[in-house]
């Protein structure tokens, strides 16, 4: 008797400490689609994601694309980042960088908008277990006044760092609410 | 707990109701005195930050960083070395318009092409000026994002982040002391509401005890009525209202106890006679008519007696009496008259000195019934060859009215009951006169009733004076309620 609880105990903390381990959602539990926030408040971030579930697992990056390309729901308080009318013109992945090729009204983003529309494309992307990073091209042309051509989530910085009380070193980034690359 | 019949249970007491509301209130006041100078402060501290590091550092730097057309990392370093070192409770970072860090004095390795996506940043590269700031775990936060412009282009941003952990250590003292003492505070007012408030309670619980006291009989019952407050008051009050309720159940005792031995002794008389006429087969007529008149005196007298009862009741209802003008002369006058044959029965001489002028507000019924019970009095008791002295006066916006007579007078002692139901200063005289011992009763009543006085005392050398005040009638007092 006492064996047989001994192994139901240990049975259930497998299970929790299965539940407990991290791993990526794309196929079980959705995904992140990640927007530009329409009224950002002190103290926040300038993109926010509402949470979708994937029908076709087989092509997830292509299901994300459009997705993300239609669009958030209303009630997200999100809007979308990218100019009316772009379309995704091809994409193709090479190891784990994700190259997305996207029409000409793409190029009319510049600065700011141009870093959240990028940074929405990484976030979302970057969640998949195959991509670490993402690349855009407008119609197979890279921006030139793009500093950087190749974006990953490390390279975004979503939260303020706030100091520890005992004084340690400000950390640049609080992954708390990125995903795990 | 089980209570007893017409017990409160604490929760539902007056104690615990003031208990209760008074902590409320208490801890409503103590929860604003220890967030409202917090937040002061806080809101103060804040307004400083902004000053400071949005006016103050964060302009600095962009208008130093406002030179070149475009913004590059070396060039932004150099800058900042000269602006000098950066303290470590601060961390600043320039971007370029894309939102790239440039600069970032907390991160020495910063990776090149890290984007900063906060929204004060963003807002700083659209054109805005930010400052938010928060107090959070004992630290204030402050964040700062402004623009970099050269010549009307945005070529920038500068985000200025600083943490204050001794303004804040200093809030949180602030903040642990005003506890501290609000909680010693409430400690002591608990104690003390709670002793007042049973205080107070204990006092009402005694007097709504002596109210089921007193309601049970007991009208010799009496709560301390110690102290100068308002449930010292009511104490007294209560007591007052018992005293009289004392007095009025002596009296009704003693009414209908006189009203029972004054109706019980001409029905005995009736029943005597009665039975002697029945039980003697051989009386002759003229006993029997005897008898028989006299078993009519007694029912004449039950009669009267009823009749003033009757109407010491109506007048105990206290109904409203429509009043009128009454000139008294021709009143008195018709009292006279009526009394005319007792007068002379008696041989009693009535003497009337009248003013004209003498009106009172009044019921001429009314007023007759005193006139008359005093003036009849007056002759009853009178000896034979005696006089009546009646004299109506104006004085003073008073009318008077002296009734005197020349009879056996009352003793002193007993002036002051003259007036009570079924009293007699001489029972057997009174009975053999035919009175009831309720006509100066009705005098007084009826007179009081008018708003009028009445008095006895004696009169020298012998009889009695009776004498009644009343207002003098003002035109148009009839109107006022």
């Amino acid at each position: 008797m006492r064996r047989r609880m001994l192994s139901a105990c240990c049975a259930a903390l497998l299970v929790l400490l299965c539940a407990c381990a991290p791993q990526k959602p794309e196929s079980q539990e959705g995904i992140d689609l990640y927007f530009a926030v329409n009224d950002p408040q002190p103290g926040g971030q300038a993109v926010g994601c509402e949470h979708r579930t994937l029908s076709n697992t087989a092509e997830p990056v292509e299901e994300l694309l459009l997705l993300l390309f239609s669009g958030p729901t209303e009630e997200s308080g999100l809007i979308p980042p990218f100019p009316n009318g772009v379309t995704v013109l091809s994409w193709r992945q090479e190891e784990g960088r994700l190259t997305v090729d996207l029409s000409e009204q793409y190029g009319d983003l510049s600065g700011i908008d141009l870093t959240i529309a990028n940074s929405c494309l990484t976030l979302t992307l970057c969640q998949l277990e195959s991509v670490d990073c993402v690349s855009v091209t407008v119609k197979g042309n890279t921006l030139f006044y793009q500093t950087t051509q190749q974006l990953d989530p490390d390279g975004l910085l979503l939260v303020w760092p706030e100091a520890s009380d005992d004084n340690e070193p400000l950390p640049t980034q609080e992954p708390s609410e990125t995903p795990n690359p | 707990m089980r209570l007893g019949i017409g017990e409160v249970p604490y929760w539902h007491s007056l104690q615990a109701q003031f208990t209760a509301a008074v902590v409320v209130i208490f801890a409503a006041v103590l929860i604003l005195l220890n967030n409202y100078p917090v937040l002061v402060y806080q809101d103060l501290v804040f307004q400083s930050k902004r000053t400071s590091l949005m006016q103050g550092q964060a302009s600095v730097i962009a208008s130093a960083l406002a030179g070149p057309e475009v913004l590059t990392a070396d060039g932004v370093s150099l800058v900042m070395e000269k602006l000098g070192g950066t303290e470590e409770t601060r961390r600043i970072m320039v971007t370029d318009p894309a939102g790239m860090v440039l600069y970032d004095s907390g991160q020495s390795e910063s990776q090149p092409g890290t984007y900063v996506l906060l929204s004060e940043v963003v807002a700083a590269l659209r054109g805005q000026d930010v400052f938010y700031s928060a107090f959070r775990e004992g630290t204030f936060h402050s964040w700062v994002a402004i623009p970099v412009v050269y010549r009307g282009v945005n070529i920038g941003a500068v985000c200025l982040y600083e943490y204050d952990v001794e303004q804040g250590a200093l809030l949180l003292g602030v903040q642990s002391n005003l506890r501290s003492i609000s909680i010693a505070t409430c400690i002591v007012a608990v104690l003390l509401i709670s002793f007042f408030s049973r205080r107070i309670t204990r006092r009402i619980g005694d007097l709504l005890k002596a109210v089921r006291t007193v309601r049970t009989g007991e009208y010799n019952h009496r709560v301390p009525d110690a102290g100068r407050d308002e449930l010292a008051l009511l104490a007294g009050e209560f007591n007052e209202l018992t005293g009289r309720l004392q007095v009025t159940e002596e009296v009704r005792r003693r009414f209908v106890s006189d009203a029972s031995h004054e109706l019980k002794t001409p029905l005995a008389s009736i029943r005597l006679l009665t039975d002697s006429i029945l039980q003697n087969d051989g009386m002759d007529f003229e006993t029997a008519m005897d008898f028989i008149s006299d078993i009519g005196t007694e029912a004449e007298r039950l009669t009267r007696i009823t009749e003033k009862l009757l109407n010491l009741t109506r007048m105990d209802s206290d109904e409203a009496v429509a009043q009128t003008p009454v000139a008294v002369a021709p009143v008195v006058e018709r009292v006279e008259h009526m009394l005319q044959s007792l007068s002379m029965a008696e041989d009693i001489t009535i003497h009337t000195v009248l003013a004209r002028d003498c009106v009172v507000l009044s019921t001429e019924d009314d007023l007759y019934q005193i006139i008359f019970n005093l003036i009849e009095n007056s002759i009853k008791y009178n000896f034979p060859g005696g006089a009546v002295f009646v004299t109506l006066t104006r004085n003073d916006g008073q009318v008077r009215l002296q009734v005197e007579d020349t009879g056996v007078g009352i003793p002193a002692e007993d002036l002051d009951k003259v007036f009570d139901r079924f009293y007699r200063v001489d029972k057997a005289r009174a009975r053999a006169a035919g009175g009831t011992g309720l006509g100066l009763s009705i005098v007084r009543d009826m007179v009081t009733r008018h708003g009028g006085t009445v008095t006895a005392r004696r009169r020298e050398p012998e009889g009695t004076c009776f004498e009644v005040s009343f207002p003098c009638y003002q035109a148009g007092e009839e109107d006022t309620p």
